[in-house]
């Protein structure tokens, strides 16, 4: 008596597909300001190691079974995607994390080094004068004058966002 | 509390930005990276085309010019939160 094989779908190349999808959308997180935003980097990287384990998964299952599961070209290019998408990323998570050490950098407790530069109309400013401990005309930098008026006042503190610049 | 922004951008750069986003706090320039360095937070490299960026990061300066909070992201996709600057700033008598 011939043996029945059951025929079973290969669902995991298509599940590794839309995991590495889903891990690169996520990183659409990082820009509408969500909170968890430090999970949201480990969710996406999650995400995609369990694609590539589909993936491999998949690719196995059709060549090492072929009468149970079909799509031996099918689970390779769909591999292959997600391998790109994974690498992709990848690459997004090690770039991004790629900081200097910043150890010389002012901590708490410690008095933030002066400085003088110039704002966007080009006029000098130093941290004196953004604390209200020197005299200076910070009002050159605003174009509303309610914006104008807080800035004459001398503010409990100063927050001083450094960023990337470029956009 | 008085945001000031500061990056390598030129003032142009950050006056186009400012009329786009409607921005009204100080944005300082310094493309040399003079004070960035100073503050230890030079990206060699890091930015569009290999350009030398700042690194993000936050100082909260209290009147007397002493550090009273400071933040360092590990990844730059997620950035420092309104809330928690904002939350830092309250403890600032």
């Amino acid at each position: 008596m011939a043996e029945i094989t059951e025929r079973r779908r290969n669902w995991a190349p298509w599940l590794a597909l839309l995991l590495a999808v889903v891990a690169v959308l996520s990183n659409a997180g990082f820009f509408v300001s969500m909170p968890g935003q430090g999970a949201l980097v480990w969710l996406g990287l999650a995400l995609a190691v369990a694609a590539l384990i589909y993936a491999v998964v998949g690719v196995v299952r059709a060549f090492r079974q072929p009468q149970v599961y079909g799509g031996k070209v099918s689970s390779s290019i769909l591999g292959f995607v997600s391998l790109l998408l994974c690498a992709f990323v990848g690459f997004a998570f090690f770039g991004a994390r790629a900081l200097p050490a910043s150890a010389g950098a002012p901590k708490v407790g410690q008095k933030a080094p002066d400085f003088t530069l110039a704002d966007s109309s080009g006029a000098k400013v130093s941290l004196e004068q953004l604390l209200g401990k020197a005299p200076g005309a910070l009002v050159t930098a605003y174009t509303n004058s309610s914006a104008a008026a807080d800035a004459a006042r001398p503010p409990k503190a100063v927050l001083l966002v450094f960023y990337r610049g470029w956009w | 509390m008085r945001p000031v922004a500061i990056s390598v951008d030129r003032p142009e750069q950050s006056r186009k930005l400012a009329s786009k986003t409607g921005y009204t706090f100080p944005m300082l320039s310094d493309p040399t990276a003079e004070v960035i360095r100073r503050y230890d937070l030079l990206h060699k490299g890091g930015g569009v085309e290999g350009a030398d960026v700042s690194r993000p990061a936050e100082f909260l300066v209290d009147s007397s010019g002493t550090v009273r909070w400071v933040n360092f992201t590990e990844d730059i996709r997620v950035r420092a939160r309104a809330d928690a600057m904002l939350a830092a700033a309250k403890e600032i008598k």
